[in-house]
């Protein structure tokens, strides 16, 4: 049996002592699409920024293709982070560099291509994201939506096998969300690439995903289908999915509403 | 906050080491060395010139008035010349540097961290250390050199003005001593001292900036620690270069 494409062992975080993650394990196969779900704070991003090898664990194992990503040689490992993609959240766009200019830079930084090539293959990626008419603006100048665009685009610039996605709809309009949605789809369809993204958005959730994780207070505290996410008797979930005022994720703040 | 302080020292030698490690193996970028060079030279260039064109005409005062008495001023020049050289050229542009590039790359790298650029750099399989550090840490250190020299000019004509309109002495009075009392010794000393407190600097400003914490606060905080401890990190390099040039000396001497 292969084994899967990423695989997480009893993983424990902390950051200045303070635990962010608590023995979560998790096992994607390749191809598949994983949202992760949970409250603000739960602990969704940085179980991402572990499985892309931002952070390392201070306990438990994160396998990427069965090979433990910390105890690979520094040379292996890069290579290994080479094959992942991953959009921020607020998008880390660089940005004193064009519009362009940010999704040459991987291609230049880390592939043997020509200026020829660097400029066809950017321009390509812009196509695709609706952007290349925006190619000589700044980051800055451009709106919201074109900016998690054009961190798509850098994100996807290198052809990565898994694509971590954090939160690719926060601060869009529902239109604008949905389009993001389906185009993530529509390039993880192309390509076949594992993809796992952060969401607190129900809807944008089932829209996206195979399958999905509900995370509270550092730990994963179901996964399944949509359908099988939607029937979880936990008062958390039921909670999450319902947007309900009152209950177990509101105590100690719904007071103080 | 001795052991903060010790903290800090450290982990600021482990970053260079780290700087110099990741850039044994990796091909470096020649053009945005070159580019940070540029940057920090041309940045500075107007700060440097004016500093140094006064720091030459306060030479000349504080020399007149001590060698006046003995009737030595046709000296004043070499004099003036030689302490810029040594001591206050080196000092004045590693404070420069301080004030404006160091100030300037601390919150660049900073504001990359606390907005994820760092962490996309290192997410998109290439090297921030490479990529950002490296060349920002050279930079600095290279662009010293040109402005080292740039100020020592501009000091001989603030020396000159002054010397002229103030000392009462010509100009070929007060070049006429330079190349006798500026020798090797303190062109070496001068260079020595204007390495050593840019690799101070270098180090201090990108590795606060590097490991910036907390948001726009935190990029505030990095801001103010590089610029006091690049401040007192160069005045006590300078009295631990004296303190070696003086040993060194006199050990060549064999005194």
């Amino acid at each position: 049996m292969a084994s899967p494409e990423i695989e997480l062992i009893d993983v424990s975080f902390s950051f200045d002592e303070q635990p962010l993650l608590q023995n979560v394990s998790l096992s994607l196969p390749k191809g598949e699409v994983f949202v992760i779900m949970g409250p603000s704070g739960s602990g969704k991003s940085t179980l991402l920024k572990l499985m892309a090898g931002i952070y390392t664990p201070d306990q438990g194992v994160v396998k990427i293709e069965g090979e433990d990503l910390q105890k690979v040689k520094e040379g292996r490992r890069i290579k290994m982070v080479q094959r992942m993609g991953m959009l921020f959240q607020k998008n880390a766009l660089f940005d004193s560099l064009t519009v362009f200019e940010n999704v040459a830079f991987p291609l230049r930084e880390v592939k043997a291509l020509s200026e020829k090539e660097i400029h066809q293959r950017a321009e390509e990626f812009l196509d695709r994201v609706g952007l290349l008419k925006e190619k000589n603006l700044y980051p800055d100048e451009i709106s919201g939506g074109m900016q998690k665009r054009l961190g798509i685009a850098r994100a996807l610039a290198l052809d990565p096998e898994i694509v971590f996605y954090d939160d690719p709809t926060a601060g869009l309009d529902p239109v604008t969300s949905r389009k993001i949605i389906a185009m993530i789809l529509e390039l993880q369809k192309e390509k076949g690439s594992t993809v796992v993204a952060v969401t607190n958005d129900v809807h944008r959730a089932q829209q996206l995903a195979h399958r999905m994780g509900f995370m509270f207070g550092g730990q994963l505290i179901i996964t399944g289908n949509f359908e099988q996410t939607l029937k979880c008797q936990d008062p958390r979930v039921h909670q999450f999915i319902t947007g309900e005022v009152r209950g177990p994720l509101s105590e100690g703040v719904y007071d103080t509403v | 906050m001795v052991l903060r302080l010790v903290e800090d020292i450290g982990g600021c030698v482990q970053f260079v080491g780290q700087v110099f490690s990741s850039v044994r193996h990796q091909k470096v970028s020649l053009h945005s060395l070159v580019d940070q060079i540029w940057n920090v030279t041309v940045q500075s260039m107007s700060t440097t010139s004016i500093a140094g064109f006064f720091v030459g005409a306060i030479m000349t005062v504080q020399f007149t008035m001590q060698i006046q008495e003995f009737g030595a001023l046709a000296y004043l020049g070499g004099l003036a010349t030689s302490g810029t050289i040594r001591e206050v050229g080196p000092l004045l542009i590693a404070f420069m540097l301080s004030g404006k590039i160091g100030a300037y790359t601390s919150a660049e790298l900073g504001t990359m961290r606390v907005t994820e650029q760092i962490d996309a750099i290192r997410c998109l399989g290439a090297d921030p250390i490479k990529e950002i550090i490296f060349p920002r840490f050279a930079g600095i250190v290279i662009s010293s050199f040109f402005l080292l020299g740039l100020g020592l000019v501009m000091s001989v004509w603030g020396g000159l003005f002054m010397g002229m309109f103030f000392s009462g002495i010509n100009m070929d009075e007060y070049l006429r001593y330079i190349p006798r009392i500026v020798n090797w010794g303190s062109i070496s000393g001068g260079l020595f001292k204007c390495f050593v407190f840019s690799v101070v600097l270098a180090s201090i400003c990108t590795y606060k900036g590097y490991t910036t914490r907390g948001g726009a606060k935190g990029v505030g905080r990095s801001v103010v620690q590089t610029a006091v401890a690049s401040m007192v990190g160069i005045v006590v390099a300078d009295w631990l270069t004296s303190f070696l040039m003086d040993v060194a000396t006199q050990i060549y001497l064999g005194v």
